[in-house]
């Protein structure tokens, strides 16, 4: 019994030791996403629209696969988070934060995927935020779909456009790593989504609906990925 | 103290029973056959989840005027495909644009569809019941329905635990019941595991021998298909320009390949070819010995052309014939569950 005791408090002793600003006054950090466009912030809260420009633009849905985050001190993996995947969905502001456990260790940036890797694309049915029920898997042609953009432009045909990222196999593989530097290990690592981004491709006119894996889908997950900002 | 013991040893066995009963692994690789490439640990299979697989492959709820359920076009009698149809209807009578593929060993299959485009057996259902011309509806719509009906939340609860009904629980039940669609005991299967007073006839040892000279590298035993995608040399159908695995992999390598059927029970299986453009097996034996279209994507497998007589080829179909398993087209255990369905009748 006394050994343990001992091994217990050298347990408690150690992780105190260690633990750091980001998990300051007991609270574990939380990730949060802040969809944005052009710098204002869009709310999910009120009506269909997330952003609506008079009758010719509208942000309609914004949701994507935020998967395997870290944080890291330098190159180092200092914690991973143990739920593989978050389904973030601008419309529903709890899928927007998205609490870390205790990390307890210094950490200088956070990485994820928007997106999900190929061995869970060709893994069957799986469950949760994963389950096929949530409208972001093909049916036609199996795999996700990474992130969902839609809304009206009045530039695109029939006044839609549809962004359906995906594709998972060789060169059309959509997944994106996105890294963003932490300032200061605050209790909240607020992360922007500047869809302007990506939406700028659909304001003049050159992309208005993609559906499918392919080059145009890898072009726009790539520029997907940029939208990620640092806010504070 | 020894009482609560008790109590509390009474009731872990009691549920350890039941998690028990529900947990019965009862798939069998026949003998001689490779291992499957279904990762069963991952859906293990139960006699509740494969009999409420085999209720919603059975259910017309699936589609979006609830007349067309998965054994609309996959018909037990017939090798679970759309016997008589070149290509299969659904729908509002909508014909679309492909014969429906064959259902069996399934545990085996690695991409499915004509074309590949589906990589897991689990997400194959999400195809057929999203195309508008099969059941034009969604997972969605789906679940909406199965639990607001009267048979399926128990159904779910008998399977799972409880009644929760999610699109993974919905698509690993379907799968549960298609991996037990297992065909392995043809005249073929009892000859090669040497039973008892059966044998091949002179005629058909000899079609095996064509077969394995011809057939073989495609058309691979013990499940008579290697899973992959060949150009067979069919000219492209003018009207549905289906060009195949190229529309998925978008490479023009792949242009008119299409996957390579299992050829068991090929005698119900008919019309034949991803357009079922074949009525009769003469028909595909004669495509292979003289109506092969050459172009620089055909499969190198049929580059040599197939000389055969018209005795071997008559050899040929009476050996395709011994493929033909009996007891797997009229195994009750694969049929329609009528005693579930009169059940929610009469409730």
């Amino acid at each position: 019994m006394r050994p343990f005791f001992f091994f217990l408090i050298g347990l408690l002793s150690c992780t105190a030791s260690e633990t750091h600003a980001g998990d300051k006054n007991g609270l574990s950090p939380a990730l949060v996403f802040r969809p944005i466009y052009n710098g204002k912030e869009l709310s999910g809260t009120s009506g269909r629209s997330l952003f609506v420009s008079g009758d010719t633009f509208s942000i309609d849905q914004i949701r994507f696969y935020c998967s395997d985050i870290c944080l890291l001190d330098g190159e180092a993996i200092v914690w991973r988070d143990k739920t593989k995947c978050h389904l973030v969905d601008a419309h529903i502001p709890a899928t927007l934060k998205i609490d870390l456990s205790k990390i307890g260790r210094r950490y200088t940036s956070i990485r994820f995927n928007l997106g999900i890797d190929s061995i869970t694309n060709v893994s069957g049915a799986l469950g949760g935020d994963l389950d096929p029920a949530k409208g972001m898997y093909w049916a036609w042609q199996s795999g996700y779909i990474n992130m969902k953009i839609e809304g009206v432009c009045s530039k695109c045909d029939g006044r839609k456009y549809r962004l359906h990222l995906g594709g998972y196999s060789g060169e059309n593989a959509t997944i994106q790593t996105v890294n963003i530097p932490i300032q200061a290990n605050d209790h909240e690592m607020v992360i922007g989504i500047e869809t302007a981004t990506i939406l700028n491709e659909v304001k003049n006119g050159t992309t208005c609906s993609i559906m499918i894996p392919g080059k145009q889908a890898v072009i726009l997950s790539d520029l997907a990925a940029k939208m990620f900002v640092p806010l504070k | 103290m020894k009482k609560w013991l008790f109590i509390i040893l009474l009731t872990g066995a009691f549920v350890g029973l039941s998690f028990t009963n529900r947990k019965v692994a009862f798939f069998r690789v026949p003998e001689g056959w490779p291992a499957p490439t279904y990762n069963f640990n991952n859906n293990k299979l139960t006699r509740e989840g494969v009999l409420l697989g085999r209720a919603l492959f059975y259910d017309p709820i699936l589609s979006a005027d609830s007349t067309i359920s998965c054994a609309s076009c996959h018909l037990q009698y017939t090798a679970f495909t759309h016997v008589d149809h070149n290509l299969s209807h659904g729908i509002y009578g909508r014909i679309g644009t492909r014969n429906s593929p064959v259902l069996s060993n399934l545990a085996w299959s690695r991409l499915l569809m004509w074309d590949g485009a589906v990589n897991h057996l689990d997400v194959q259902p999400l195809a057929p019941i999203a195309n508008k011309d099969e059941m034009d509806f969604s997972l969605d719509s789906s679940l909406i329905r199965l639990r607001r009906s009267a048979l399926y939340p128990s159904l779910f609860r008998q399977a799972f635990g409880d009644t929760s009904i999610t699109g993974e629980r919905f698509l690993k039940s379907l799968s549960m019941f298609m991996l037990t669609i297992v065909s392995s005991n043809s005249r073929y299967d009892q000859v090669m595991r040497h039973e008892k007073g059966v044998e091949f006839s002179q005629q058909e040892q000899n079609g095996l021998r064509l077969f394995r000279q011809h057939c073989e590298s495609c058309h691979k035993e013990p499940l008579f298909t290697t899973g992959g995608f060949a150009n067979n040399g069919l000219p492209v159908d003018t009207l549905l320009r289906d060009h195949g695995r190229m529309r998925v992999t978008g490479k023009r390598s792949d242009s008119l390949h299409f996957k390579i059927p299992s050829l068991r029970n090929i005698e119900f299986s008919f019309p034949y070819m991803h357009d079922g453009r074949f009525d009769r097996l003469q028909q595909v034996i004669e495509h292979y010995t003289s109506g092969i279209r050459n172009s620089v994507v055909l499969s190198p497998e049929l580059r040599e052309p197939i000389v055969l007589s018209a005795n071997e080829k008559v050899d040929m179909i009476a050996f395709l014939l011994t493929l033909t398993d009996k007891g797997f087209l009229y195994d009750t255990s694969f049929s329609y569950p009528r005693f579930l369905f009169m059940r929610q009748t009469k409730e």
